[in-house]
């Protein structure tokens, strides 16, 4: 080391010490092309929305699954009552008086048994029923 | 430079593949060299290199000529290059082995420098250089820039330029000066 200033003029030291992978440049051209010119995913609206899309479907396709289960496994179709109610109409439209009856004494039946005293049981069971029948009665109800 | 214009003109006229190829073939080797000689590491050189293309290929649309193609890419590699060792700086402070002997035993074990011990320790030096000095001496001393482009490239004067070379030139020498009195 003579004069180290003169040391960085020697023409040999300014070569690269370093050197590179064989054919790094012959393939450089091509390498970059690569990686700069690909082509990149640019916005796209449907691409966006197919996510959302496809999720709205889903939905759709479980719920339209879960009422056809429900409909055909229901016991009790609604269009058998419809089919009774019908029937009954009908028969109404025909004889109307036969309903009238029915409803009267099936209301007097069940106001009469709630308005029964012990007077009208001892009526009832004086028009004829035994005494036996009539003792152990009212011994039951002492 | 005539390349400029036949580079941007056929951009410009939607032959990109050529273009591209063209914007490669004229600058790709000497960018390479300038991102090299700064990061040591091939891997990382060829990374920042793509960036580099990357970004100026992006903004190519925008490139006003007003400045060169050449000094504008070499400003957009500086950039990479500087964002690239502040990172390493940053780990290498919460690294625990960060000295010279690590870049010398880096630089031993790697199989991609063939240097000699004098630019070896050209290398200790260089690397000791604060980051604008360390392109400044590089740029002039392996790539033998102008002042002028050089001044274009950092955004800088070509007076203040010629001062921090030769600052950085200086520093070199003297560190060489030191290793090898060390080994004497």
């Amino acid at each position: 080391m003579e004069n180290e200033k003169d040391i960085l003029q020697q023409e040999s030291l300014r070569e690269m010490p370093f050197s590179v992978p064989q054919g790094y440049f012959a393939s450089l051209e091509d390498n970059l092309r690569d990686k700069v010119l690909a082509p990149k995913n640019k916005f796209n609206i449907v691409n966006v929305l197919k996510p959302a899309f496809a999720l709205a479907c889903s939905f759709f396709v479980i719920i339209g699954l879960g009422y056809g289960v429900i409909k055909l496994t229901n016991s009790v179709p609604q269009e058998s009552f419809s089919e009774y109610d019908a029937i009954v109409a009908q028969v109404e439209s025909m004889n109307p008086a036969i309903f009238e009856q029915l409803d009267d004494f099936y209301v007097e039946d069940y106001n009469a048994s709630l308005d029964l005293t012990i007077d009208d049981i001892i009526d009832y069971f004086a028009s004829g029923a035994d005494d036996d029948v009539l003792y152990q009665y009212l011994a039951s109800i002492e | 430079m005539a390349e400029d214009k036949t580079i941007l003109e056929l951009y410009r006229n939607g032959e990109q593949n050529q273009a591209f190829n063209l914007l490669v073939r004229e600058y790709g080797e000497k960018l390479y060299w300038h991102i090299r000689t700064l990061v040591l590491d091939h891997d990382d050189a060829n990374d920042l290199l793509q960036n580099t293309y990357v970004k100026a290929w992006n903004s190519l649309e925008t490139f006003r000529e007003d400045a060169k193609l050449y000094t504008w890419l070499y400003r957009i590699a500086t950039n990479e290059v500087f964002t690239f060792l502040n990172r390493k700086k940053i780990i290498n402070f919460l690294s625990i082995s960060r000295n010279e002997a690590t870049l010398e035993r880096q630089l031993a074990a790697d199989p991609n420098f063939n240097g000699d011990k004098v630019q070896m320790s050209i290398q200790k030096a260089v690397a000791k250089l604060p980051p604008k000095q360390k392109v400044v001496f590089n740029l002039r001393y392996w790539q033998e820039m102008k002042y002028e482009d050089m001044a274009e490239v950092l955004d800088s004067s070509a007076g203040s330029l010629k001062a921090s070379y030769h600052h950085a030139y200086q520093k070199v020498v003297e560190y060489i000066k030191k290793d090898f009195d060390m080994d004497n």
